[in-house]
């Protein structure tokens, strides 16, 4: 159970850091 | 201070800077594609690596591509640590049977090593199987530097190239950086600290027999003692040049067969610093000017120089406290005097000092005295270095990275005052770049502060402060986060941070710490590279000179000082007053 929130917890952080390279890149200009 | 003091510290300094320009030079070639001594040996190496991985070395990829490689192969580390962990009691190389490490502490070592940090929230000898160590943590820590360094050198050429879209391929940084910088180096250094007896084995932890045999607390008779052994050489090295700074041993490099001899400890000091110090020199020889190189390093080096100078002054006064005592503090030929509680004999003040200043600039972490021993104004000097940010020397490449964007504030402030736009090496500093610089300058100081404020306000939080008496429990604290906040994982030891509550959030502010200063990096990087380079004309500002140099130091020092002297009024400086006021 504790395995699955920390597994979890990892994708979320890189999903919202994902999450983050999108922004950059709309506040570029890159995307409209 | 005697004249000994004096002459360790220019020593040291003397051949850090004398190191910075041959392994700066060697570095900007290994990053330019240029060839090295190394290329006979390393190439089909290097080659071969791309061809079973599939990597196209000449890729050249956008700044999105390559900061979601940067996550990817950071998101499979991370989770490959966290497994090794978990499963380690089934796995080899576990001569002492020790069992699964638990999900929270897992994961937080996970990410600390995976982010460069090196938190250890456990003692390694009683924690970590032989394979862990190895597999999981030593090669992390070359990635993680390695990581770092991409990073930089995405950014360097977001600076140096124009009116373009690629800064690079980070599969070729990342391998080229391994192979060619920090291998080399850990394995001349691994085999340094050998001969000085650090201890390098697959064998189980000895079992000795005692000299004095002893007695326990219930009287029963004490005649064995069991020494932890184990790979550490290799382990430190890399530990020292990636600045990592996680140790093989609980105390780190405070253990005798971490760190046994004077001279172990300033090969493994320097090793700490010199890539950090070199990649200045580098930046300098990619951009084409090296006194560009030279001005951001000596605006490292005052800062360096003047916190060296307070961390040594205040251990070296001692302790009011023991001096009512009637413990002898003063300095002697055979005596080092001044603050040696929690400090290695063979070490002395200015040898503890000096390190605790070098790990906490250097986003390294390593210790060989006990931070949470130091006077209150000499643990200000390790917390203040870190909460400027690792920008002084700093981690590899992310100190570099960190202070460039402190260079652009600066430079676009003083463009501000000038009335003209602001331009770094022929790039318009505009709008966008501000933007990433102050999430660079702002997420780590967010992280530390609301980190600290929620651990001192949460019940959780507050159970393992063991200092509950003073200021002293709320600096513990302080430190912590600081320290995740900026990827350094020094500790003042005196917090339980392994548990639950603080596993998680120090891992929380590591991890963020990380890639929410990297993807802002490497969208600068991404800016930069499609402008056009603007020749220098008369109103450009120089960034060579005294003058911002001057300029730097002092954005540097405000940013710092407005952020943090209302916590460190709450620690450290209070708790200086309130020593000295009895």
């Amino acid at each position: 159970m504790n395995d699955l929130l920390y597994i979890g917890l990892s994708l979320l952080f890189f999903a919202l850091t994902h999450g983050l390279i999108v922004v950059c890149e709309r506040l570029m200009g890159d995307k409209p | 201070m005697n004249l000994f003091s004096w002459i360790q510290l220019a020593f040291y300094l003397l051949v850090l800077l004398l190191l910075v320009k041959p392994l700066g030079t060697f570095m900007a070639k290994v990053h330019q594609g240029e060839r090295t001594f190394l290329d006979r040996v390393l190439g089909p190496v290097e080659r071969f690596i791309y061809r079973v991985s599939g990597v196209k070395p000449e890729e050249d990829m956008n700044w999105k591509t390559y900061a979601i490689a940067v996550m990817l192969f950071n998101v499979l580390g991370l989770l490959l640590v966290y497994v090794l962990q978990r499963l380690q009691a089934f796995l080899p190389l576990n001569p002492q049977g020790l069992g699964a490490v638990t999900p929270d502490l897992s994961w937080n070592t996970a990410v600390s090593f995976v982010t460069n940090t090196d938190w250890q929230s456990y003692g390694g000898e009683v924690t970590m199987s032989y394979l862990s160590q190895m597999l999981g943590l030593t090669v992390q820590n070359f990635v993680s530097a390695a990581t770092g360094m991409a990073v930089l050198i995405a950014l360097i050429r977001g600076i140096v190239r124009h009116t373009a879209k690629g800064i690079g391929n980070f599969w070729v940084d990342l391998t080229r950086s391994t192979l060619y910088i920090l291998l080399p180096l850990a394995a001349v250094e691994a085999l340094v600290l050998v001969s000085q007896g650090v201890v390098q084995t697959l064998s189980p932890y000895q079992t000795v027999s005692l000299l004095q045999p002893t007695v326990d607390a219930n009287g029963n008779p004490v005649t064995e003692q069991v020494l932890a052994v184990g790979p550490a050489a290799s382990q430190i090295a890399i530990k020292q040049l990636g600045t990592n700074g996680g140790g093989f041993f609980n105390v780190n490099s405070a253990h005798p067969f971490e760190n046994p001899t004077p001279f172990s400890n300033f090969v493994e000091m320097l090793s700490i610093l010199v890539i950090p110090a070199a990649l200045v020199y580098t930046f300098g020889k990619m951009v084409g000017d090296t006194r560009q190189g030279w001005a951001i390093l000596a605006a490292m080096t005052i800062i360096f120089v003047a916190f060296i100078a307070l961390a040594v002054w205040a251990e070296q006064g001692g302790n009011p406290a023991f001096t009512a005592m009637g413990v002898d503090q003063v300095q002697s030929n055979i005596n080092p005097g001044g603050n040696m509680e929690g400090k290695e004999t063979r070490f002395g003040i200015v040898n503890s000092a000096l390190w605790a200043t070098v790990t906490t600039s250097a986003s390294n972490g390593a210790v060989n005295s006990m931070l949470d021993s130091f006077m209150p104004l000499g643990g200000l000097v390790p917390l203040f270095m870190m909460q400027l940010g690792e920008i002084i020397f700093g981690g590899v490449g992310s100190g570099l990275y960190g202070m460039l964007a402190f260079v652009i504030v600066a430079v676009f402030i003083a463009g501000l005052m000038v009335g003209r736009t602001p331009e770094y090496l022929g790039k318009k500093i505009e709008a966008y770049e501000m933007k990433m610089a102050a999430l660079m300058l702002l997420i780590p100081i967010l992280l530390a502060k609301v980190g600290t404020a929620i651990a001192v306000i949460a019940p959780a939080g507050l159970a393992t402060i063991w200092n509950t008496g003073g200021p002293h429990g709320f600096t513990e604290v302080l430190y912590a986060f600081s320290s995740t906040a900026a990827n350094n994982g020094s500790a003042f030891a005196g917090l339980g941070a392994n548990n639950p509550f603080y596993n998680t959030a120090l891992g929380i502010n590591m991890f963020f710490a990380r890639y929410w200063l990297a993807v802002p990096a490497l969208a600068i990087a991404g800016s930069l590279v499609r402008k056009k380079k603007v020749p220098a004309s008369s109103g450009t500002l120089p960034t060579h000179t005294p003058l911002f140099i001057a300029w730097l130091i002092g954005v540097i020092m405000i940013v710092g000082a407005l952020s943090f002297i209302p916590a460190l009024a709450l620690g450290p400086i209070v708790e200086h007053l309130m020593i000295f006021a009895h």
